[in-house]
Formats: C-alpha cells, sequence, structure tokens
C-alpha cells in the first residue's frame, strides 16, 4: 500500500515536489501517529520539521489516535505563516 | 459573516451600518517592504483549499459567539500581493469595542497558528526565498 500526502510552504521546498508517498509494507490498519512515523522513516532530511508538524486528514487536523483510510486525503502541515 | 480567499491583493471593502453596533473594528494586514535590511517588492502566498478557508470560516463563528459579535468579514490573499497592499483583512462589529478588540487579537494569533496560509518574500534584485 502506498500513501499520498500533500506538503506546502518550507516542507514541499525541503522535499523538493509537493507530495510525499509512503509505502506501508503490509497493509494494515494505521493512524495518524503511524503516518508521521513512517514519514519520518522515509524523509530523514524532513525530521526536523516534523516536531512542529500536524498531519491532516481531509482537510481537518487529526488527532494521533485518527484511523487513516486508503482513500483519505493526507496533508503534511507545518509552521504556519498567514496574515 | 463573510470570509473570502481572493486571488492577489485583498480589494477595499465598504463598510455598511451593523443594527446595534458601537464599534466596527477593521485591521488590515499590509505587506512591509523592508524586512531585516531588505527590500520586498512582494510576498507570494499559498494555502491548502479548501481547509484554509474551513479553518478561518470556523474561527469567525467561534468569534462571533465567544465575543458576542454582531458581525465578521475575513478576506486573505492567495498568490502575489505587492509592497504596500493589503494582504488580509479582518473587520468586526461589536456592541463594545472591548470585545470587539479581543476578537480581533484572537482571530490572529489563532490564524498565524493553525490556518494552512504560507507566505514566501520576493526581494528586490534577488532570488525568491524558501516559502516561511
Amino acid at each position: 500500500m502506498q500513501l499520498k500526502v500533500l506538503v506546502f510552504g518550507p516542507i514541499a521546498t525541503a522535499a523538493g515536489g509537493r507530495t510525499l508517498q509512503v509505502v506501508v509494507a503490509a497493509p494494515r490498519e494505521l493512524d495518524a501517529a503511524e503516518v508521521m512515523r513512517l514519514i519520518a522513516e522515509a524523509y530523514p532530511s524532513l525530521r526536523p520539521m516534523l516536531a512542529s508538524s500536524r498531519l491532516a486528514i481531509n482537510s481537518k487536523y487529526a488527532l494521533a489516535s485518527d484511523t487513516v483510510a486508503p482513500s483519505d486525503e493526507l496533508a503534511l502541515i507545518g509552521m504556519v505563516s498567514g496574515g | 459573516m463573510t470570509v473570502t480567499i481572493c486571488d492577489g491583493p485583498v480589494v477595499p471593502r465598504a463598510a455598511g451600518a451593523v443594527e446595534g453596533a458601537g464599534a466596527v473594528i477593521c485591521f488590515e494586514g499590509i505587506v512591509r517592504p523592508m524586512e531585516n535590511g531588505k527590500t520586498i517588492e512582494a510576498l507570494v502566498y499559498e494555502t491548502y483549499d479548501p481547509m484554509a478557508q474551513n479553518m478561518l470560516g470556523q474561527l469567525a463563528r467561534e468569534a462571533m459567539e465567544t465575543f458576542a459579535l454582531l458581525a465578521v468579514h475575513v478576506a486573505h490573499s492567495r498568490g502575489r500581493v505587492p509592497a504596500g497592499a493589503c494582504s488580509c483583512r479582518i473587520e468586526v462589529a461589536s456592541r463594545h469595542r472591548q470585545e470587539g478588540i479581543a476578537a480581533i487579537t484572537e482571530f490572529i494569533d489563532a490564524m498565524k497558528r493553525d490556518v494552512p496560509i504560507w507566505k514566501q518574500p520576493v526581494f528586490s534584485g534577488a532570488s525568491e526565498e524558501s516559502p516561511r
């Protein structure tokens, strides 16, 4: 199973693209905390930015225990700077 | 209540009368022409839609309820906004000034903490910096 995670702003710049690809070796039920761990494993260069980042599932900030479905839209939201 | 994300600078809005209001308070965020001694030509805003729009709406509804506001109007830019132009406007109407001022302060703090919007400066005579 492969998850796509949208990224923006400084994280997109650091990642060199607008989407992260996370491979899940054995398809299973994932929660948001595990997706964050998989991102850290797949993209070590992003680790310094992950501490201040949150995962959004279908355009809402997720709790660590929120379940991720294969059809969900995932986005990694780093530090924001509106205004 | 209105919430808008528009391409380019936020255009002026004609303030209308709000029945029962004793205060109408408007905050406008303007792109500064200088930052750390460097001349800024523009800021380029990126938004994650529709989450940004939804969260601005949620913050506006919470402000209406928490501060018993009579009206809230929010507008934010996406894309390029030149120095000196408005990139964000928050206008509230309240019965008294204190709750209107408090509402605007709380709204801006929450927006800068939670709403998925990023800006990237374009400096004069220099390449664009990373979004921040």
